[in-house]
C-alpha cells in the first residue's frame, strides 16, 4: 500500500499531527483494479482492518484501466496530506514502467511507500482433459504441437511471454480484458491453456474443471504447495 | 500518520483470522514496512525490466 508524494506529505502530516490528529475524517483508498478483483479484495480487507483500528472509514475507490496507470496518475496528483492512498501492486509501481514507453507518474518519487500487505501469483491451468497431469509432461507435449492460450492481466502477459521464448513453446497468445473471459475460453477448448490469479485459480481447481500445473512465484506458495514453481523447470521466468 | 497505518496494519496481518481471510482470496499475508517496500519496490522495477526484456515485449 502507498500514499502520494513523500517530503511535502510527510512534513505536512507533522504539522496536523501537533494540532489535529489524523484521521480526522475519511480516507480514501485508491484501487487501480475492478471490483472483484484480487487488488481490490485486499483492499477491502485491508480497510475494514483500518478502519476498525484507526476510528474512521477507508472508503475504497475503484479506478481501473490502463494497467493501473490511471489510478497511480490521480493517487501521484492527490494532496498529500494523507486522506489518498492506494493499495497498489507491482504492475502500476514496476512492471509498467518496461511496458509503457511514458508513465505520466513516477512510480518512485510521486508516492510514499506505507506497508506491503501481501503477495500472489498466477497458476498455469490447463482444462482437466487436456493430456499432461504435472508441469514436466506439459511442457513435453506442449513442444510436440502449436496451442493457442490467454492472458488477462499485463503480469500474465509477461509469465505467458517468458514460458513461450524460456520453454520454446509454439503458442498463438489470445490477450483478453480480464481473466475471467479467459477462464471462460480455456474451458470453453478455444485455448489450450491461460494463467489465472490464485484467488479464481484455488476456486477452479476445486470446481476440478481446471487443472493447475505451476504457479509463477519465483517458490512455491503455501496456498497450493503441491504445484511447483514455473521457476523450477525454466530458471529465468520467475 | 505512515507510522499509525503502517502500525495498525502489521498489527491486523499477525492475527490467524487475517491471514485466513487473505489465503481465501489467494493472497499470503507478507508485511515489509515503509523502508523495506521502498526498497522492494526498486528491486521490482529492476526485475521487471528485466523480465520484460527477457520475454521480448515492446514497450507501447
Amino acid at each position: 500500500m502507498l500514499l502520494p508524494l513523500p517530503l511535502a506529505a510527510q512534513a505536512q502530516t507533522h504539522s496536523t499531527g501537533s494540532g489535529q490528529a489524523w484521521p480526522a475524517h475519511p480516507v480514501k483508498l485508491i484501487v487501480p483494479f475492478p471490483a472483484g478483483s484480487a487488488t481490490d479484495q485486499v483492499a477491502r480487507l485491508t480497510g475494514a482492518e483500518l478502519q476498525a483500528a484507526l476510528a474512521q472509514p477507508f472508503i475504497v475507490e475503484n479506478k481501473a484501466g490502463t494497467q493501473g496507470s490511471i489510478a497511480a496518475a490521480e493517487t501521484a496528483k492527490a494532496a498529500p496530506d494523507g486522506y489518498t492512498m492506494m493499495v497498489t501492486t507491482n504492475t502500476p509501481q514496476a512492471a509498467n514502467v518496461s511496458l509503457f514507453k511514458k508513465l505520466s507518474y513516477d512510480p518512485v518519487r510521486d508516492f510514499a511507500p506505507v506497508a506491503r500487505l501481501a503477495t500472489t501469483s498466477f497458476m498455469l491451468m490447463v482444462r482437466s482433459d487436456y493430456p499432461a497431469k504435472s508441469l514436466k509432461e506439459f511442457l513435453a507435449v506442449s513442444r510436440s504441437k502449436s496451442q493457442s492460450a490467454g492472458y488477462g492481466s499485463s503480469g500474465s502477459q509477461v509469465s505467458l511471454a517468458l514460458l513461450k521464448s524460456m520453454g520454446r513453446l509454439d503458442v498463438l497468445d489470445v490477450p483478453y480484458k480480464g481473466i475471467p473471459q479467459a477462464i471462460t475460453d480455456t474451458l470453453g477448448g478455444t485455448i489450450a491453456f491461460t494463467f489465472v490469479d490464485l484467488g479464481n485459480a484455488l476456486a477452479q481447481a476445486k470446481g476440478g474443471k481446471l487443472r493447475g500445473l505451476a504457479v509463477t512465484s519465483a517458490k512455491r506458495t503455501p496456498l497450493a504447495p503441491d504445484l511447483p514453481a514455473l521457476a523450477e523447470e525454466l530458471p529465468a521466468t520467475s | 500518520m505512515v507510522r499509525k497505518v503502517y502500525g495498525a496494519a502489521a498489527a491486523a496481518l499477525a492475527r490467524a483470522e487475517v491471514k485466513g481471510k487473505f489465503a481465501s482470496i489467494g493472497t499470503d499475508v507478507a508485511p515489509l514496512d515503509p523502508a523495506q517496500l521502498g526498497r522492494f519496490i526498486e528491486a521490482e522495477i529492476a526485475h521487471w525490466a528485466k523480465l520484460v526484456k527477457l520475454a521480448g515485449i515492446q514497450p507501447e
